[in-house]
C-alpha cells in the first residue's frame, strides 16, 4: 500500500514537473505558452497599472533592489493589518503585539511562514484573507523570479536579468494563481471548507453545542502548499482535518508541494542542456530520498499522528514538506521518531533537495559550483561551470551563500541560552529541549517554517531573533545568488566542453556526496548532540 | 636527485626563514588557515604556562595542555618549512640559472678602423686588429660587430656593410634563407650562411628576466593567482565555519551540562580547518616556478603558469616545434629517360663541393642507395661552383679529359652523356637549385612533366631540388624537414588532454598538410606571415580559448604578449622576451608541451590535498567527538567506532595526524600529483578515488596507528 | 527636489504592484473560490455537516466529545496532532465493541459489522491506497443512533 502511494506520488509529481518545466523554461525566455495571446493581453493590463516598460532589463542590483522594495511594501502592509486588525471588519480579533506582527510579516514574506501564534484563535477572517493568501502569493513570487534571473544569467551574456516587475507579475497571473484555484476547488471537494463565516456552530449528537472556526481555507491552503508557504489557517496546520481532511488531500498536498520545485531542474534541462537538468534533478531525487528512508526507518506516531494518515503519509508529508521548504506538518514533530528529526534537519541544513519554489534551484547550483570548484581542480584545469570559468569572486559569494546558514543558525541559539531565553521555556536543559531550540532557528534560517516550539515562542526574544533570522537567511542569499548569475553575464564562455561536464551519474554521485560532506561536517556536532542523544 | 638536492637545500639559512615565517602579522596577510592555528597555539600555551587557572572550560592535565601546543606550533611550523624548502629549492636554481643564461659570444669591431673590398673580402685597411671578442650581452646599442658565415647574429640590427643569405628559420619559420644587403634589418639568433656582414647593434639587452623570476619566488612580493586567491577564500570560508562551529559548540556543550575544555576544542578546530591544503598551497605555487626551472625555463609571471594548465589551443611552429629544422635527401626522382641511380649519381656529383646539411644528406641517400657515380676522378678535380644569392643554385664544373676514366658499360646514360659532351670539349657543370632557378638555364626539358614531379614532391610534405647537366634536367632530389623525435606521440599526448593544436608555416599548403598529418596536428595555417600569428591569438580567444605559443622574433612579440602561455626562445630577439610571460634558455619550442603539462600539474596537485584536506575531516569527527562527550553522554559510545585508547590519546593523535600529513604531503607538493595524459575525465575518477575516498579512508588508519602508539608510550 | 522624484519612479511600481496583487490575490481569488465552492460544492464549503433527524449535529471533520459509554470515543485531544482528530483506528474501534455492547446492548458482531462498513467506506473515499484504515466515530455514531435509536433516546434528547 505504502509503495503504491509513494510510487503514485512520485509518478504524477514527475510527470507534472514535466509539463510545468517546460512552460517554466518558456516563461523564463518569453517563448510562446498555451493561450499566449489572452495571457499577453491580462499582462499588459497588469504592466500598464504597476506602470512599466515591459521590455526594460534589469542589471542584478536594480533586479534585487526591485524584488526587496516589493517585498519590503507587501512585509509593510501584511504588518499594518496584523496591527489594526482589531479596527477592522470581518470578525475582528486582538491586534498583535509589535514584536509578534514584525517576527509574522517577516516569517510570511520571506516564504518562511513560521507561526507563533494559532490563526483559528487569534487571526481575523479579513488578516487571513486579505494579507495572508496575498503574502502567500508575493513570497514564492518572489523567490521564483530570482530563480528565473539566476537561470538567465547562465543563458545571456551581457545583458540584463529579465525585469522583476515582469516576472513578479507572469508569475502569479499566468502560473500560481490559476495553479492554486484549481487546487482550492479540488480541496473543496476533498472536505476543505470555503466560506466568509467566521465560524459555525452546531450542536453534537448529545446536545451540546460545537464552535468551529472557518473561512476561506481551502484558497489558503493550495497557495500555502504551491508556494512552499506552509502557514496554517489553523495552529495545527496541514494536521488539521478542515486543512487536510483524508488521506487523498494529503497525498495531493504532498504533490502540491513538490511541484514546482521539481520542476526547475526540468525547466533547466529544457534551456542549459537536457543531460545537466536531469542530473539536477537526480540530485535532488536522491537527496530527497535520503530525508525518505531516513524518516521511516523507524515508525512514527501514533501519538502526535493523525489517524487518517498513518505513520507512512505522515512522514511522506512531513519529509515532501521539510525538502522543499514550506514546513506544514501533518503532525506534531513530538509524536516522530528521532531518525526522523534527523531526516528533516538535513532537508532544512541543505536546503535544496528539491528546496523550496525557486530558491532549492539556485541553492543547488551554489552546491554545484563549490563541489566543481573543490574537486575540478583535480583534472588540472580552472573549474568552469557552463563553459564560463569560476573566478574568486564567484568562489567569494558561494562560500558566504554556504557560511550563512550555519552563522545564522548556530550563533542565535548560542544568544537563545546565553541569554537565558532557552532556559524559560523548559525547566531543563535536555537534548529535546536543545533540538526544539536548535530546529526553531534551523527553521527560520531555511525559510522553512516548521516549528517545535509553536505560540510558546510569543516572547519578545524569540519574535525578534527569528524574524530577523529569517530576514537574513532569505535576502542575503538571494543576493548573493543574484550577484553571481550578475558575474556570469559578464563573462565568456567557451565554444569547447567543460572539463568536468556537470551531467551524468559520476558528477550526479559526487555532487550529493560532496554536499553531504560539507553539511555533514558543518552540522555534526549539533546534531549529536541534539536529536542523535535524544 | 631530486632528494638530493632537497637535502643539501635543507640547511642553517633555510631553517631560519621558516622560524621568521612564524611570525603572526607575516601569517595573518599570507595564511589565514594558517594564522588561525598559531592563535590557537598561543591560547593553549597560555593555559598550560599560567597557573592554576580555574575556570568552566580548563579541565585537562597540564601536561596535556603542553604537548597539545607543541603539537600545534609544529603543525604552523610543517607549513612554514614547507614554504621555506620551495623558496630554497627556486632560489638555488634561480643562481644555478644565472650561470647557464647563453651567451653568444661576438666580434666587436674596435672603432678607428676601416673596411675595404678587396676581392670580395672585407679586410681591415691596416693591419692591426680590428676585432674584439666580446659576450653579447656586452654589447650597447651603436656598437658595430662584425659576423662570419656559420656564426650567430648576436643581437637585432641593421647591415651596415656586406650582404649574405640569412638562416631565420629559427625566427620566422621560414625555411629558405632570406637575401639581406645594406640598411635591412636584422634579427639577433639568426644565422649567417654566407659571406659576413657588418652589422650596427640597434637594440638594448633584454632586462634580466632572472630578477623578475626572483620576485616570484620570494614571499614577501610573490603574487596570488586567480586560483590561488579563489581557493585561499574557499579555505578561509571554510575555516570561518568551523571556527563557528566551534566557537558555538563551547557554549551549547556547556549549557548541555558537558565539560567543555577549550584546548580539545583547539584541537577538534585545527583538526577540521583545512590545514594540509593551508599549510602546503605557497610551496606548491613555489614549486611550479622551480619545476620550471630545472627544465631551464625562466617565469616571468604566474599567470602563464596557471593559464598554462588551463591552456586549450597550441599555436606551434613547424620548423624548430614539430619538425628539426634541417632538410635531408629522401628521394631522388628521374625525368623520363633516366633511372632513380642516374639522378643520385648526378645528385652526388652537384653535392660534392655543398658542405650544408641539405648537401651532406644528398650524398648520403646517394651512397647509402649505391648510386656513386662512376665518374669520381673527374669530380674530383672539378672546381665547385657555390652558392650565390644571385644564381641560386651550386654545382661543379670540370672539362672532360679525352681519356675519361670510366668503366663503360652500355647502359649508363650519364657517363655515355658525359662522354657525348667531352666529345665536343665543352665545359661540363653539374648543378643543382630550386625549380625556379634552375628552371632559368635548363632548356632540353619537358617543363610539365617537371612541374608536375615537383608538385608530387610537394605533395608528400617534401621540398625538389632540381639536378641538371648543363641544360638539361635529369630528375629532382625531395628534400624534406624531419620530424622532431617523439614529437608524434607528444604531440598525442596534448591532444588526448583535450588541446587543439594549430601548425603554423611558410611553406604552402599541401607541404604543410603532409607533415601536419604525420605529426599528428589538428590544423595548420600554411604560407603564414609572421603578423598572422597575432591575427590567430585574437581569433582564438575571441571564441574563449586560451592560447599558448611560442615565438622568439620581434614580429612575433605582439603575439607573444597577447597569448595567455608566451614561451619566449632565449636567442630571441629582446622584444619577444620581454612580451612572453616565461623564457626557455634552451630555445627549445618543444618546451611548451612541457609547460603545458606542469600546469596541468600545478592545477592537479591543489585540487588534490584540498579534496584530501576536507575529507580527511570525517575522520577526525569521529575521533575527537566521542572523546568529548562520552563521559557525560553515554550515546555518543556509538560514535565511538575507532575505540581509541582514552580521550586524552584520540585528541593527541588526531592533532599528531594532522601535523604528520603536512610532512607527508611535501614531496607530493614539490613534485606534483602524477599526470598521465588521457581524457579529463578518466582522470577526475582517478584522482576522485585516490585523494577524495582515500582522504576519507586512510584517516581512520593513521589516527588508530598513532593512537597505539601512543597508548604503549603513556603506559 | 529632483531626487524625490526619481525615488517616487523607482517606489511607484513596487506600490502599485503591491496594490494590484491584494485586490487580485487576496480579495478576488478568495472570493471566487468562495463563489464557486458555495454553488457547486455547499456541503464542503461549509465544514462537511452532518444530519441526523434534520439537524446538524457537527462536523464529520472534527472530533466531538462524547460523555456517554454508549457512543464509541475519540482520542483523547492531547494524543493527537490537530486535538480534533474524528477518526480512530480499526483496533481502538474494536476495543471499544465490548463496553459499547454492554451498555446499549447491541449485539457485539453487529457493532462489528458497523465498524466493518465504515471502514470500508473511508477505504474507497481515499481510494484504497491513500490512507491506513480507519473509522470516523461521529459518522459511525449516527449509524448507531439511526439504527438503534431507542437505545439512544436519552442521549439524543438530552436526558440524562
Amino acid at each position: 500500500m505504502d509503495i503504491i502511494q509513494l510510487a503514485l506520488v512520485i509518478i504524477v509529481t514527475l510527470g507534472f514537473a514535466l509539463l510545468f518545466g517546460k512552460y517554466l523554461a518558456r516563461m523564463i525566455v518569453y517563448e510562446v505558452r498555451p493561450l499566449e495571446k489572452t495571457l499577453g493581453r491580462v499582462e499588459n493590463g497588469f504592466y500598464k497599472i504597476i506602470g512599466i516598460d515591459k521590455y526594460e532589463q534589469m542589471t542584478w542590483k536594480q533586479y534585487l533592489y526591485a524584488l526587496l522594495l516589493t517585498n519590503g511594501i507587501a512585509a509593510g502592509f501584511v504588518f499594518a493589518v496584523f496591527m489594526l486588525q482589531n479596527y477592522m471588519p470581518l470578525n475582528p480579533m486582538p491586534a498583535f503585539s509589535g514584536d509578534l506582527a514584525f517576527m509574522q510579516a517577516a516569517s510570511f514574506v520571506t516564504n518562511t511562514d513560521l507561526q507563533h501564534y494559532a490563526g483559528d484563535q487569534q487571526l481575523s477572517l479579513l488578516s487571513q484573507m486579505v494579507s495572508l493568501i496575498f503574502v502567500m502569493f508575493v513570497a514564492p513570487a518572489s523567490g521564483i523570479a530570482a530563480a528565473f534571473a539566476f537561470i538567465r544569467g547562465f543563458i545571456r551574456k551581457n545583458f540584463g536579468l529579465g525585469n522583476f516587475y515582469v516576472d513578479f507579475t507572469r508569475i502569479i497571473i499566468t502560473l500560481l494563481l490559476p495553479v492554486a484555484f484549481f487546487s482550492a476547488i479540488l480541496l473543496i471537494a476533498m472536505g476543505s471548507p470555503q466560506t466568509m463565516e467566521p465560524s459555525i456552530t452546531t450542536g453534537t449528537i448529545e446536545g451540546k453545542s460545537q464552535t468551529m472556526v472557518t473561512g476561506p481555507v481551502a484558497s489558503l491552503e493550495s497557495i500555502k502548499q504551491l508556494g512552499s508557504n506552509g502557514g496554517g489557517y489553523y495552529g495545527a496546520n496541514s494536521a488539521h482535518p478542515f486543512e487536510n481532511p483524508t488521506g487523498v488531500s494529503n497525498i495531493f498536498e504532498t504533490f502540491l508541494m513538490l511541484v514546482i520545485p521539481f520542476s526547475f531542474p526540468i525547466a533547466y534541462a529544457h534551456l542549459l542542456g537536457k543531460g545537466r537538468g536531469v542530473s539536477i534533478l537526480a540530485a535532488m531525487v536522491i537527496g530527497f530520498g535520503v530525508m525518505l528512508i531516513l524518516g521511516l526507518f523507524h515508525e512514527s506516531g501514533p501519538s502526535g499522528v493523525e489517524t487518517r494518515f498513518g505513520s507512512f503519509g505522515t512522514v511522506l508529508f512531513n519529509v515532501a514538506s521539510i525538502a522543499t521548504n514550506t514546513g506544514a506538518l501533518n503532525s506534531s514533530l513530538l509524536g516522530m521518531n528521532h531518525d526522523a528529526i534527523i531526516s528533516l534537519f538535513v532537508g532544512m541544513f541543505v536546503q535544496a533537495i528539491p528546496g523550496a519554489d525557486g530558491t532549492g534551484m539556485m541553492t543547488m547550483i551554489v552546491y554545484i559550483i563549490l563541489t566543481l570548484f573543490i574537486v575540478g581542480l583535480m583534472v588540472g584545469k580552472t573549474p568552469e561551470f557552463m563553459s564560463m570559468k569560476i573566478n574568486p569572486k564567484d568562489i567569494k559569494l558561494a562560500v558566504l551563500v554556504f557560511l550563512a546558514h550555519p552563522a545564522l543558525i548556530l550563533i542565535p541559539t548560542v544568544v537563545a541560552y546565553t541569554t537565558g531565553s532557552a532556559e524559560s521555556l523548559f525547566d531543563k536543559s535536555t537534548p529535546l529541549s536543545f533540538t526544539q531550540i536548535l530546529y526553531e532557528f534551523t527553521s527560520a534560517a531555511a525559510n522553512n517554517g516548521s516549528d517545535y516550539l509553536g505560540t510558546a515562542a510569543n516572547t519578545p526574544f524569540w519574535n525578534w531573533s527569528t524574524g530577523l533570522v529569517m530576514l537574513i537567511g532569505r535576502y542575503l542569499p538571494i543576493g548573493l545568488m543574484l550577484a553571481i548569475a550578475g558575474s556570469f553575464t559578464m563573462k565568456d564562455r567557451k565554444e569547447i566542453v567543460e572539463p568536468i561536464k556537470t551531467q551524468g551519474p559520476v558528477f550526479v554521485g559526487i555532487l550529493v556526496v560532496v554536499t553531504f560532506i560539507l553539511t555533514a561536517l558543518t552540522f555534526f556536532p549539533v546534531l549529536a548532540m541534539g536529536p542523535f542523544s535524544i | 636527485m631530486t632528494t638530493k638536492n632537497s637535502v643539501s637545500i635543507i640547511n642553517g639559512k633555510m631553517l631560519a626563514d621558516s622560524v621568521t615565517k612564524l611570525n603572526p602579522t607575516y601569517l595573518a596577510k599570507k595564511n589565514p588557515v594558517m594564522f588561525t592555528v598559531e592563535m590557537g597555539f598561543f591560547i593553549v600555551f597560555a593555559i598550560a604556562l599560567i597557573p592554576s587557572t580555574n575556570s568552566e572550560f580548563v579541565n585537562e592535565s597540564r601536561i596535556f595542555y603542553l604537548e597539545s601546543s607543541i603539537i600545534l606550533i609544529v603543525t604552523v611550523w610543517f607549513a612554514t618549512f614547507s614554504e621555506s624548502l620551495s623558496e630554497a629549492q627556486a632560489k638555488a636554481k634561480v643562481d644555478s640559472l644565472k650561470n647557464l643564461e647563453k651567451e653568444v659570444m661576438a666580434r666587436k669591431l674596435i672603432s678607428g678602423y676601416d673596411l675595404i673590398k678587396k676581392d670580395q673580402e672585407l679586410v681591415s685597411i691596416n693591419d692591426i686588429p680590428t676585432e674584439k671578442m666580446v659576450t653579447s650581452s656586452s654589447l650597447k646599442m651603436g656598437d658595430k660587430v662584425l659576423v662570419r658565415a656559420g656564426e650567430i647574429i648576436p643581437r637585432d640590427g641593421i647591415i651596415t656593410a656586406g650582404k649574405a643569405f640569412i638562416d631565420e628559420s629559427m625566427m620566422t619559420g621560414e625555411s629558405n634563407p632570406v637575401f639581406k644587403e645594406k640598411d635591412d634589418p636584422v634579427l639577433g639568433g639568426t644565422k649567417v650562411t654566407n659571406d659576413r656582414l657588418e652589422i650596427e647593434i640597434t637594440a638594448e639587452a633584454g632586462k634580466s628576466f632572472l630578477d623578475e623570476m626572483v620576485g616570484l619566488i620570494e614571499s614577501a612580493t610573490r603574487p596570488k593567482t586567480q586560483n590561488e586567491i579563489a581557493l585561499t577564500l574557499l579555505l578561509a570560508g571554510l575555516s570561518l565555519i568551523f571556527v563557528i562551529v566551534i566557537g558555538t559548540m563551547l557554549f551549547l556543550g556547556y549549557f548541555l551540562g558537558y565539560r567543555m575544555d577549550i584546548s580539545v576544542l583547539i584541537a577538534l578546530l585545527v583538526a577540521l580547518m583545512p590545514t594540509t591544503i593551508g599549510g602546503l598551497l605557497p610551496a606548491i605555487g613555489v614549486s611550479g616556478i622551480n619545476r620550471l626551472a630545472r627544465d631551464n625555463i625562466v617565469v616571468k609571471s604566474g599567470k602563464g603558469i596557471e593559464a598554462a594548465g588551463d591552456c586549450d589551443v597550441l599555436i606551434l611552429d613547424k620548423t624548430g616545434t614539430i619538425t628539426e629544422g634541417t632538410r635531408r635527401a629522401i628521394e631522388f626522382v628521374p625525368m623520363t629517360n633516366f633511372t632513380e641511380e642516374e639522378v643520385g649519381q648526378v645528385a652526388f656529383a652537384a653535392s660534392f663541393n655543398d658542405s650544408t646539411h641539405e648537401g651532406k644528406s644528398i650524398i648520403e641517400l646517394a651512397e647509402q642507395k649505391s648510386f656513386d657515380p662512376q665518374f669520381m676522378e673527374e669530380i674530383l678535380a672539378s672546381r665547385p661552383i657555390e652558392f650565390s644569392s644571385e644564381t641560386r643554385f651550386s654545382g661543379i664544373e670540370f672539362v672532360a679529359k679525352k681519356k675519361m676514366n670510366i668503366t663503360r658499360t652500355s647502359d649508363d646514360k650519364i657517363s655515355k652523356r658525359l662522354s657525348d659532351l667531352e666529345v665536343s670539349n665543352q665545359q661540363i657543370r653539374i648543378l643543382k637549385g630550386s625549380v625556379d632557378s634552375m628552371l632559368k638555364i635548363v632548356t632540353s626539358v619537358n617543363e610539365a612533366e617537371l612541374r608536375w614531379k615537383s608538385q608530387e614532391i610537394s605533395k608528400h610534405g617534401g621540398t625538389p631540388l632540381v639536378v641538371a647537366i648543363n641544360d638539361e634536367a635529369i630528375g629532382l632530389v625531395s628534400l624534406k624537414d624531419n620530424l622532431k623525435e617523439n614529437i608524434c606521440e607528444k604531440l598525442e599526448e596534448v591532444k588526448v588532454s583535450g588541446i587543439n593544436t594549430i601548425m603554423i608555416t611558410g611553406d604552402n599548403y599541401l607541404t604543410a598538410q603532409v607533415i601536419a598529418k604525420e605529426a599528428n596536428v589538428d590544423q595548420i595555417m600554411a604560407e603564414a606571415k609572421p603578423t598572422d600569428k597575432l591575427n590567430r591569438v585574437i581569433e582564438e580567444q575571441n571564441k574563449g580559448h586560451i592560447v599558448g605559443m611560442i615565438g622568439d622574433g620581434t614580429n612575433d612579440a605582439p603575439a607573444l604578449a597577447k597569448a595567455d602561455v608566451g614561451l619566449a626562445m632565449n636567442r630571441g630577439t629582446a622584444a619577444a622576451r620581454e612580451a612572453a610571460n616565461m623564457v626557455d634558455l634552451d630555445s627549445d619550442p618543444s618546451k611548451i608541451l612541457k609547460v603545458v603539462k606542469l600546469g596541468k600539474q600545478l592545477l592537479m596537485t591543489r585540487g588534490a590535498i584540498t579534496t584530501f584536506s576536507i575529507a580527511n575531516d570525517i575522520a577526525k569527527y569521529f575521533a575527537i567527538l566521542p572523546a568529548m562527550f562520552m563521559r557525560e553522554n553515554p550515546k555518543m559510545g556509538l560514535l565511538n567506532i575507532m575505540q581509541l585508547h582514552n580521550p586524552e590519546t584520540a585528541v593527541l593523535s588526531t592533532l599528531i595526524f594532522n601535523a604528520l600529513v603536512i610532512p607527508l604531503l611535501i614531496p607530493i607538493s614539490l613534485k606534483g600529483v602524477k599526470y598521465k595524459p588521457e581524457a579529463p575525465q578518466k582522470t577526475f575518477l582517478k584522482n576522485m578515488l585516490i585523494y577524495g575516498f582515500g582522504g576519507i579512508v586512510f584517516p581512520f588508519a593513521g589516527i588508530k596507528v598513532i593512537d597505539i602508539i601512543l597508548s604503549l608510550v603513556m603506559k | 527636489m529632483a531626487l524625490s522624484r526619481n525615488t517616487s519612479k523607482i517606489v511607484s511600481p513596487a506600490i502599485r504592484v503591491t496594490v494590484i496583487m491584494i485586490i487580485t490575490t487576496g480579495v478576488v481569488y478568495p472570493l471566487l473560490v468562495t463563489a464557486i465552492g458555495q454553488t457547486a460544492l455547499p456541503y464542503q464549503s461549509n465544514g462537511s455537516q452532518v444530519m441526523l433527524d434534520g439537524k446538524v449535529v457537527g462536523s464529520k471533520l472534527i472530533a466531538q466529545e462524547f460523555d456517554s459509554p454508549k457512543f464509541f470515543h475519540s482520542r483523547p485531544s492531547s494524543d493527537s496532532a490537530s486535538g480534533v482528530d474524528p477518526d480512530i483506528t480499526v483496533e481502538e474501534a474494536n476495543s471499544q465493541i465490548l463496553s459499547i455492547s454492554d451498555a446499549t446492548g447491541i449485539p457485539v458482531n453487529t457493532l462489528k459489522t458497523l465498524v466493518e462498513l465504515d471502514m470500508e467506506r473511508n477505504r474507497n473515499a481515499n481510494a484504497i491506497v491513500f490512507a491506513p484504515d480507519y473509522v470516523n466515530v461521529l459518522e459511525l455514531s449516527v449509524e448507531l443512533v439511526k439504527n438503534y435509536p431507542q437505545a439512544y433516546q436519552q442521549e439524543i434528547n438530552g436526558e440524562k
